[in-house]
């Protein structure tokens, strides 16, 4: 874990046009955004994610890219309210994703 | 001889009158610009509750639809969330005006999770039915905006601001 955080800018290191649940809903879906989200934080410990530019978020996106976190991949919300920080112009997108994440419960 | 005008002898008066003129025109100004910022709120007001309606039929017909995942469908649910992410912009510019007032971030969740939530652009969507669960959430979601915008410019804007 070396502690730096660094950004992931979902329009610039994903996609401008994130949608789908499941990775077959399309190859920008919130599961396959999930892998990338978890790989940086079991690498880094910590990621901070950028969510403006992109052509905007459909809840289902949303949900199992940040709630999938706690319901599939065993991170408790406590420890990703201190490792996952999110950047948005909007701020009930952020209140969205962290209400996915306080709600969600893990499927084990 | 002749007689010295009384204002001139005493300019009490005269000052008096001159403070109330002022007192008078800056209330009736103060009214006046309150107005137009009512007039104003209430404009932006009506414009986000017509396209939140709007949004809803179209998220209904989206739902309700029979086409999957092709291009209509894909095309529908872009317009869905741009418009979702417009609407937030316009609801932030009443925070802005009065920045203790309009917090509907809860209730655009709520709309934003009806409209875009569960089976939205997913491969295995089926047409919902017109009166199912998904069909009434939007609506509910829907008037708690309205309800809320409506309520939140009543708090704003009393009779006697």
């Amino acid at each position: 874990m070396s502690g730096v955080t660094e950004p992931i800018s979902i329009a610039r290191d994903f996609s401008r046009f994130p949608a789908g649940r499941y990775q077959t809903d399309g190859p920008y879906s919130g599961e396959h955004f999930r892998k990338v989200l978890v790989e940086r934080l079991r690498e880094r410990g910590a990621v901070t994610v950028l969510l403006d530019g992109t052509m905007g978020y459909g809840s289902s996106f949303l949900e199992e890219a940040f709630g999938g976190l706690v319901r599939k991949e065993n991170f408790s919300a406590s420890e990703l309210h201190r490792a996952l920080k999110i950047e948005s112009t909007d701020p009930s997108l952020t209140r969205e994703i962290w209400s996915y994440i306080d709600k969600a419960k893990p499927s084990r | 001889m002749n007689q010295v005008p009384s204002s001139a002898a005493n300019p009490f008066p005269t000052i008096v009158t001159w403070v109330l003129v002022v007192a008078g025109w800056y209330l009736v100004h103060l009214a006046a610009l309150s107005r137009a910022r009512r007039q104003e709120d209430l404009d932006l007001i009506r414009s986000i509750e017509g396209r939140v309606t709007a949004l809803r039929d179209r998220a209904v017909k989206y739902y309700t639809g029979t086409t999957g995942n092709e291009d209509p469908a894909r095309e529908m649910a872009a317009g869905l969330k741009l418009e979702l992410k417009s609407l937030s912009s316009a609801v932030r510019i009443l925070r802005r005006r009065h920045p203790k007032r309009y917090d509907l971030a809860g209730d655009f969740i709520a709309l934003r999770a009806a409209a875009t939530g569960g089976q939205f652009e997913e491969t295995q969507r089926r047409p919902a039915p017109a009166d199912g669960e998904v069909i009434q959430q939007l609506w509910d979601a829907a008037d708690v905006v309205c309800c809320s915008l409506r309520d939140e410019f009543e708090k704003t804007h009393r009779w006697w601001m």
